[in-house]
């Protein structure tokens, strides 16, 4: 499972595969995601 | 030996070319490209040079690694006494020129003089012609180059040209190759004009005959294998370096409104992922395996059709963020029309950003701008600014002059908003929450500037004991914090004087990740290519003797501790908005301060700046070479 890193408090969590959102565990700052490669998620932006 | 090229010293006045080989003592104290461009930068020129002047000397330079399989290795460092501030002039353009210029049998050009009418350079095996340009004076530069290879019958010329900014003598004007790729900064492609020469054009089939070439080659595999398999590579791959945007806008640590903002609000479309609507694949320079360029192409709207090649992050944010337009299609034309004039995205949107501030602020009128409206959002005004700038129209040969000229012509107030150091515009990048970053583009040697040292891992928050295994002493995890982060700064700006000089890419060392390559593998790669064997030690000293030659440029010019800064806004205007770990944030005065005394400190300088005879001694430059042998 791809992990992307809260730009928030910097903590690292995993994003399930092909997902479009995901909250951060910890501060709870929601993000969209958006996936370079299939393997691979990343920050688009603020949710 | 690969190392065993020439310099070609080229007088445009007299037409006369000499050539000197480079020997190797010169490669062991600066390798290649900026570095040994820096010590002919500071040998060669006498102080106070007009920069417009014949006596300038615009130096041309390949990395000692230039034309190796791996990590980007088609840089050219591109120098003078710059235009635009008067400090070092110094800039680094990619694609495929300077491996070109190593075939034909040079690493080095050193052009002074100024050619009686437009000519361009021929350089191929081993000769340098002087050539008539009169038909190629008006061109833009994706039309120059096209031109050279006809009038050559040779599709392979890689030429560096410049558009009708240099010869209009815009002090930001650039220096171009390709499509895509630009020596940007501090105003090389404005010392060409003044020189009246166009163009360089080379071409050659001299072996480079590396040390020990089926080595070189597995280990370039592993560098490229590294490089590839990295997040940021991957993610660059697909969307190229706007991808930082994803981040910075998240956070609020990107320059909006000029610098009233540190996020664009409803900035989606500016979002990497959309350049999918509009790419029909990418490609990448010379020796490079991560491709971050888009080909781009634009089928509908007023400006349709329209090719061009990037943009990259730089451009996303002169035309996006600081003007405050929120459409990727404005930055695919803004960037088209920059590289067709040939003038520096950053200056130009940073002063661009500036002039619509001072608009808003009444300190500009539509008298004043030749009655264009410059309010946030217009991209039509952004377009005609560029135009105006590039051609010197009106009111935009007030901001052609760069910050320092602008603001000798408007007065009223307008430096107080101008983000500029040393007279060079910043990257539209928010430093109040970074400290590190802020150092950074304080005391770059040739102006507000990222390129001389960005710690971008400082925002990983990487662990203290990892930091202290890299930085090799004590830096803080919180990019909030000052502590350390002069040794971050310091280290950066050594290393990447080395990735200067060997002439490979920033982004293909710890830019990228941790485990990126950087002294080791340098230091491996230079023994395999040349036969040089050159301690992590030892590349660190020649990456201080590099950046202390331009320390030592810098003060023979005037410029002192008081131009190690930043502009006034940093220390008196909190971000508003962003997260938490960048709203509400300033530079502290007193912590900056504190910060940079750490950073001489760590120099070998004395409190004003200024390098120790200890320093001087034990970088060799205490008895400075006037030749080259």
């Amino acid at each position: 499972m791809s992990e992307v890193r809260c730009l928030n408090c910097l903590e690292r969590f995993p994003v399930a595969p092909k997902a479009e959102m995901a909250t951060c565990p910890k501060c709870k700052t929601k993000y969209r995601i958006s996936w370079p490669t299939p393997n691979q998620a990343k920050i688009k932006g603020l949710a | 030996m690969v190392w065993n090229r020439k310099i070609a010293f080229i007088n445009l006045s007299t037409g006369k070319v000499s050539q000197k080989l480079v020997s190797k003592t010169m490669r062991t104290l600066y390798l290649g490209g900026r570095g040994l461009n820096m010590h002919m930068l500071y040998t060669l020129l006498k102080p106070k040079t007009d920069p417009l002047g014949h006596e300038n000397v615009l130096f041309v330079g390949a990395g000692l690694l230039g034309g190796i399989p791996c990590l980007g290795s088609g840089r050219c460092d591109i120098a003078a006494k710059s235009p635009l501030t008067g400090a070092v002039g110094d800039s680094n353009i990619g694609g495929f020129f300077a491996p070109e210029l190593r075939f034909a049998g040079f690493d080095h050009l050193a052009i002074t003089g100024k050619a009686d009418k437009p000519v361009y350079l021929l350089i191929k095996n081993g000769e340098v012609e002087i050539k008539d340009a009169s038909h190629l004076w008006g061109e833009d530069t994706f039309e120059t180059q096209t031109v050279i290879k006809r009038d050559e019958d040779d599709q392979n010329i890689k030429s560096l040209v410049i558009g009708v900014a240099g010869e209009n003598l815009v002090r930001f004007a650039n220096v171009r190759t390709g499509m895509k790729n630009s020596a940007g900064r501090t105003g090389m492609g404005c010392v060409m004009g003044s020189k009246n020469l166009k163009a360089i054009a080379a071409r050659g089939t001299v072996p480079l005959d590396f040390a020990y070439p089926d080595e070189l080659l597995e280990y370039c595999k592993q560098m490229n294998n590294m490089i590839t398999s990295t997040r940021w590579a991957k993610a660059q791959s697909r969307w190229g370096t706007m991808i930082i945007y994803s981040n910075t806008n998240t956070t609020g640590l990107i320059r909006t409104r000029n610098f009233q903002l540190n996020r664009l609000e409803e900035g989606e479309d500016l979002e990497p992922e959309n350049i999918d609507r509009y790419s029909i694949g990418t490609s990448g320079c010379y020796g490079c395996a991560v491709h971050c360029r888009h080909r781009y192409v634009l089928r509908e709207g007023p400006y349709a059709p329209l090719y061009g090649e990037g943009p990259e992050y730089t451009s996303l944010g002169a035309f996006g963020t600081m003007v405050d337009c929120k459409k990727m299609e404005t930055i695919l034309v803004a960037n088209h029309l920059v590289n067709k004039y040939g003038v520096d995205t950053l200056e130009t949107g940073g002063l661009i950003a500036w002039a619509m501030e001072l608009y808003e602020k009444g300190i500009l009128n539509d008298k004043m701008t030749d009655g264009l409206k410059l309010q946030w959002g217009d991209e039509e005004a952004v377009y005609e600014m560029i135009r105006k700038i590039a051609y010197r129209d009106g009111f935009g040969n007030t901001l052609a002059d760069g910050f320092r000229g602008a603001i000798a012509k408007i007065g009223n107030g307008s430096e107080y908003y101008a983000i500029q150091i040393k007279g060079m515009s910043n990257l539209h990048s928010d430093e109040r929450p970074t400290p590190s970053f802020a150092l950074g583009i304080a005391t770059s040697t040739r102006g507000a500037d990222h390129l001389r040292s960005r710690p971008a891992i400082d925002l990983y928050g990487l662990p203290e004991d990892l930091l202290k295994e890299i930085y090799g002493g004590s830096v803080a995890t919180d990019y909030n914090s000052y502590d350390g982060k002069s040794r971050m700064v310091w280290w950066q700006e050594l290393l990447y004087a080395i990735t200067d000089s060997i002439g490979t890419c920033k982004f293909q060392t710890v830019f990228c990740a941790v485990h990126a390559p950087k002294w080791k593998e340098f230091s491996k790669l230079i023994q395999l290519a040349t036969g040089m064997k050159l301690s992590k030690a030892q590349l660190m000293d020649i990456g201080e003797r590099i950046y202390t030659v331009e320390r030592l440029f810098n003060l023979r010019e005037g410029f002192s501790r008081k131009d190690d800064s930043l502009p006034e806004r940093y220390f008196k205007e909190p971000t508003p908005i962003g997260l938490p770990a960048a709203r509400n944030k300033k530079i502290d005065r007193k912590k900056f301060n504190k910060m940079l005394d750490e950073y001489y400190e760590l120099h070998g300088w004395d409190n004003n700046g200024i390098p120790t005879m200890e320093t001087l001694k034990k970088l060799h430059l205490d008895k400075e070479p006037s030749n080259l042998t």
